[in-house]
């Protein structure tokens, strides 16, 4: 090894530290909780606003006599429900083996956080887009058809491609985003000779 | 399991906790936000523990942990902050011809360096100064032999000019 390689090793070595506080088991413990109070609090919110929404749409079920309003909102109540229970599968603590992950090398473990994201991105329709639509174009259709035609047809038709077009957006605007994260994870795989270390 | 994983992080965080807290410097510049990124480091480090299952040294883990951190959260950061290639930095001026350069002031800019580079080469770096051979550091980016030795190389090469010494840097 060369003399400037042990000068450039030891300057790197020579980082002061005397400034910093060590951490205790507490500490760690301490601050690992905080974490997963902040996410379960994040989660609770979510969780709630599900709740309340979902309580809404009961809420047409019993005041509303349409049934086809009725329908609608009964189709979303479930739709809701099953958006919750997905976002109540993903957030499910992590196993040892999952938080052993971070001690994989950086290709792989970056690679792997890339893969969970774009099958996030992916599955939009699959989880989160798609068990709402059902309900919500019953609802319109049934709350236009209470109106007589020349008003309810009009409203009800734009109202359905007003949903589309968001719905279409948000899916785009997903797709697009795993197609980058595609070429970043295809980059990696190029890079890397192999599975975890 | 507890108290085995305790024990492990007690371990590692004695023998190797020096190398986390160079990591987050390389990672973070500013010292609370650097605070928070080693408190990470060690909280990700003891959770990772639990499920420690020899498929590498200790050291290693400890490193793997610390860069996998602070290389996420540089990420979550990049869009403000523009990495540089192994071709900015040999394109770098050199050092006024005029001052010696400190110590202190020539770790500061190698930091400074190392926490701009793009993951390939900045991890190449990084465990180059942390003392890993040539085949260490291929294992853990992925990448050839030949292809870590060239980069360390031009990288010394591009060092020793910023910092007024001889390019006396023998190829791996």
């Amino acid at each position: 090894m060369s003399q400037q390689t042990d000068e450039l090793q030891a300057m790197w070595r020579a980082y002061p530290r005397a400034d910093e506080k060590e951490m205790t088991l507490a500490d760690i413990r301490r601050r690992a909780q905080g974490f997963e109070r902040r996410i379960g609090r994040r989660n609770r919110i979510e969780y709630g606003a599900g709740v309340a929404s979902a309580g809404l749409y009961a809420a047409f079920v019993l005041l509303f006599e349409n049934p086809i309003v009725r329908l609608g909102a009964a189709l979303c109540v479930v739709g809701i429900l099953l958006v919750l229970w997905q976002l109540h599968r993903r957030a499910r603590a992590a196993s040892r083996e999952e938080l052993a992950r971070v001690a994989d090398r950086w290709p792989d473990f970056h690679r792997a956080a890339l893969i969970r994201q774009r099958d996030a991105l992916r599955a939009i329709w699959t989880w989160y887009l798609g068990p709402l639509l059902p309900g919500l174009i019953i609802l319109v259709i049934g709350a236009g058809a209470a109106r007589p035609p020349a008003i309810g047809v009009p409203i009800t038709v734009g109202v359905l491609v007003l949903i589309g077009v968001v719905f279409q957006m948000i899916a785009s605007l997903n797709r697009k985003a795993a197609a980058k994260l595609q070429v970043e994870i295809d980059a990696l795989g190029a890079q890397s000779g192999g599975g975890r270390g | 399991m507890k108290g085995t994983q305790d024990q492990y992080y007690l371990e590692a965080a004695g023998a190797h906790g020096a190398t986390l807290a160079r990591l987050a410097r390389a990672f973070e510049a500013d010292p609370d936000r650097r605070r928070d990124l080693l408190q990470d480091m060690h909280v990700g480090l003891w959770r990772s523990l639990a499920g420690f299952d020899r498929r590498c040294a200790l050291a290693t883990w400890v490193y793997r942990v610390g860069y996998n951190v602070g290389a996420s959260h540089v990420a979550r950061e990049r869009r403000s902050r523009p990495c540089l290639t192994l071709d900015d930095v040999e394109g770098l001026p050199d050092a006024s011809a005029a001052s010696a350069i400190e110590a202190s002031d020539g770790l500061e800019r190698l930091y400074a360096i190392i926490g701009r580079l793009e993951p390939p080469d900045r991890q190449i770096m990084l465990l180059y100064l942390e003392g890993a051979d040539a085949r260490l550091i291929a294992e853990e980016t992925g990448l050839q032999p030949g292809a870590v030795a060239t980069r360390i190389h031009r990288f010394k090469a591009a060092l020793a000019r910023m910092f007024q010494e001889p390019a006396d840097v023998p190829a791996n």
